[in-house]
């Protein structure tokens, strides 16, 4: 059977002043998978990538990339990863090819073969022409660009994202979606870890929320979105309604005369409550989700952890 | 293989060091040789003339082996320590890190940085030199081998330095407050033999006196003490202070969380 790509078994890691950063964490991911991990602020997304990737070291448990122990085994385990900070971390003095080269080399690239991948990784981030410029003059997007071009030189199998599209612009962020898509269609196991919600939900087949150093919901995300209790519809009605319609089992309110809003429940259909809205005179031309469904997950999973803590606490 | 990786890794981050100091060349490496020729305008010459001969040569070549040992030494102490607390500063120390390199390796590429800009440095301090000193070369191995020995000591202590810095101030406390100030001690401007007691006993604990001496040795012929003693004495105090290095880099001290 062939190992996981990442795999993770009671990783705690707790720093100074007593601050968690992950709490007994288990973690598998299979090899090939887009994997998202999902939390708030100081969930401890950045914590595990960091243990991934040996910048933080772990308190106990164990930990393995593409099956090596990165405690035991660091340079074959790295050799295999390729790794997008959250921060900017690279000489913004020194020019873009440069920085590319320079990791190609650290990860034992001929110098050769690293002016060659150079070219082909900056090419396929789009920053081909920007070569020979500093890296000072680039946008934050092409800096964020940048760093995917430095991580992929060494052609990884396992390529963790910290937040990679944070502050890039619509056209950016899409362009590296479908990099990263064509990326993983090409066997290249994904970690990303995002605050954008839709990113995750369009890019991901599965994901872990993260909360205070726990995992709080984890699977496949059409499964774990299927779990939803409940989503909120927003209507568009094609003729004004001047009264909201009463329906047994459904709440409905009315925003304006125009848009009628409606939770609706686990294991009801659509057409269903089309038909119910039909009976009563209401027609819909239009209907859209008010949050997008893995935002209402999160919300809901970690609502429901805050509300369990506060009744372990009474 | 794995070799050949790590060797193209050192060459990669050698270059990236060499690169560093060459981008600001006006900054990292005229100071050393506005400072050399003043000294030897105003002390070797001017000065000089007055004070005569020391050892049986004139004053400005017995100063110039000093000056040119503390050129290498201060060069390749700072390079390394600012190299190395701005790649932690600017957090491009992560580059390194997440790679698959031994520690080992990394203090290697960081020390080469600063035996190359030591050297370099020391080089055109002595070209500098030629027109106002009899620059001779009396012992080339001893020359060479203690100008080595001495960058690689000296980057090895400016990583540790660069490697425990809080703030810029701390990066240049130890060059100034420590190091020139030894060197100045160690017989850089007089012979160690002629100074009073306890100036004479207190120089004998000073260790860049014995690099002072070991360097003149190899350029002029005349020193306190055989240049092999110099020589051994630093390639030992090297492997302590690279050991160390090599241990903090490893443990991940300051450098991860």
């Amino acid at each position: 059977m062939m190992a996981p790509a990442i795999a993770l078994q009671s990783v705690a890691k707790r720093y100074a002043g007593g601050r968690v950063g992950l709490a007994d964490v288990d973690l598998e991911v299979p090899a090939g998978r887009f994997f998202g991990l999902l939390g708030p602020n100081g969930a401890g997304k950045t914590t595990l990538v960091g243990l991934l990737t040996t910048l933080v070291r772990a308190d106990r448990g164990s930990i393995r990339v593409c099956g090596f122990d990165v405690a035991t085994q660091a340079v074959a385990a790295k050799a295999c990863m390729g790794v997008v900070p959250q921060e900017i971390n690279f000489n913004s003095f020194e020019p873009v090819g440069e920085i590319v080269e320079a990791q190609a080399a650290y990860y034992g690239l001929s110098p050769r073969r690293a002016r060659e991948r150079t070219g082909q990784v900056l090419e396929q981030v789009g920053l081909a022409d920007r070569r020979g410029q500093s890296a000072w003059g680039l946008s934050g997007g092409m800096k964020r660009r940048l760093m995917i071009a430095r991580a992929l030189v060494h052609r990884p199998h396992v390529l963790l994202l910290d937040e990679p599209t944070a502050g890039v612009d619509l056209e950016g962020r899409h362009t590296t979606w479908e990099l990263l898509r064509a990326l993983n269609a090409d066997g290249v196991t994904i970690l990303l870890t995002t605050h954008y919600l839709e990113e995750a939900e369009a890019l991901c087949d599965s994901l872990a929320i993260l909360d205070q150093g726990e995992i709080v919901a984890r699977g496949e995300t059409g499964e774990l979105l299927h779990g939803l209790n409940v989503q909120t519809l927003v209507l568009e009605l094609s003729a004004p309604l001047d009264a909201c319609p009463e329906l047994e089992g459904l709440a409905i309110r009315r925003v304006d005369r125009w848009t009628l809003e409606i939770d609706l429940p686990q294991g009801m259909e659509v057409n269903a409550l089309f038909e119910r809205l039909g009976a009563c005179g209401v027609q819909v031309a239009g209907l859209r989700n008010k949050r997008n469904r893995l935002e209402s997950l999160f919300l809901q999973r970690i609502a429901e952890r805050a509300s369990a803590s506060r009744g372990a606490g009474t | 293989m794995r070799l050949a990786a790590y060797g193209f890794a050192y060459r990669g981050m050698v270059i990236k060091q060499v690169r560093r100091f060459l981008r600001a060349w006006v900054q990292n490496l005229l100071p050393s040789v506005v400072t050399t020729v003043l000294f030897l305008v105003i002390f070797g010459h001017l000065v000089g003339r007055e004070l005569g001969t020391m050892r049986g040569v004139d004053y400005a070549d017995f100063i110039l082996p000093g000056l040119i040992i503390l050129a290498v030494a201060t060069n390749a102490y700072s390079n390394v320590t600012l190299a190395f607390y701005g790649a932690r500063l600017q957090r491009h120390i992560e580059e390194l890190l997440v790679a698959p390199l031994p520690a080992w390796l990394i203090v290697a590429g960081f020390a080469t940085g600063g035996v190359i800009r030591g050297l370099l440095a020391g080089a055109l301090v002595a070209l500098v030199a030629i027109p106002f000193t009899n620059l001779q070369l009396h012992h080339l191995a001893a020359t060479l081998g203690i100008a080595l020995v001495s960058a690689t000591l000296f980057a090895l202590a400016g990583l540790l330095n660069g490697l425990y810095a809080r703030s810029f101030d701390h990066t240049s406390v130890v060059a100034t407050f420590v190091l020139t100030p030894l060197i100045y001690l160690g017989g850089l401007f007089y012979p160690v033999e002629r100074m009073p007691e306890p100036w004479q006993s207190l120089a004998a604990l000073n260790p860049l006196y014995y690099m002072v001496e070991g360097f003149r040795y190899g350029l002029l012929g005349t020193g306190s003490f055989a240049w092999a003693t110099t020589f051994w004495v630093l390639v030992g105090t090297t492997l302590v202070v690279g050991g160390v290095a090599w241990a903090l880099v490893a443990r991940g001290v300051r450098i991860r969380s």
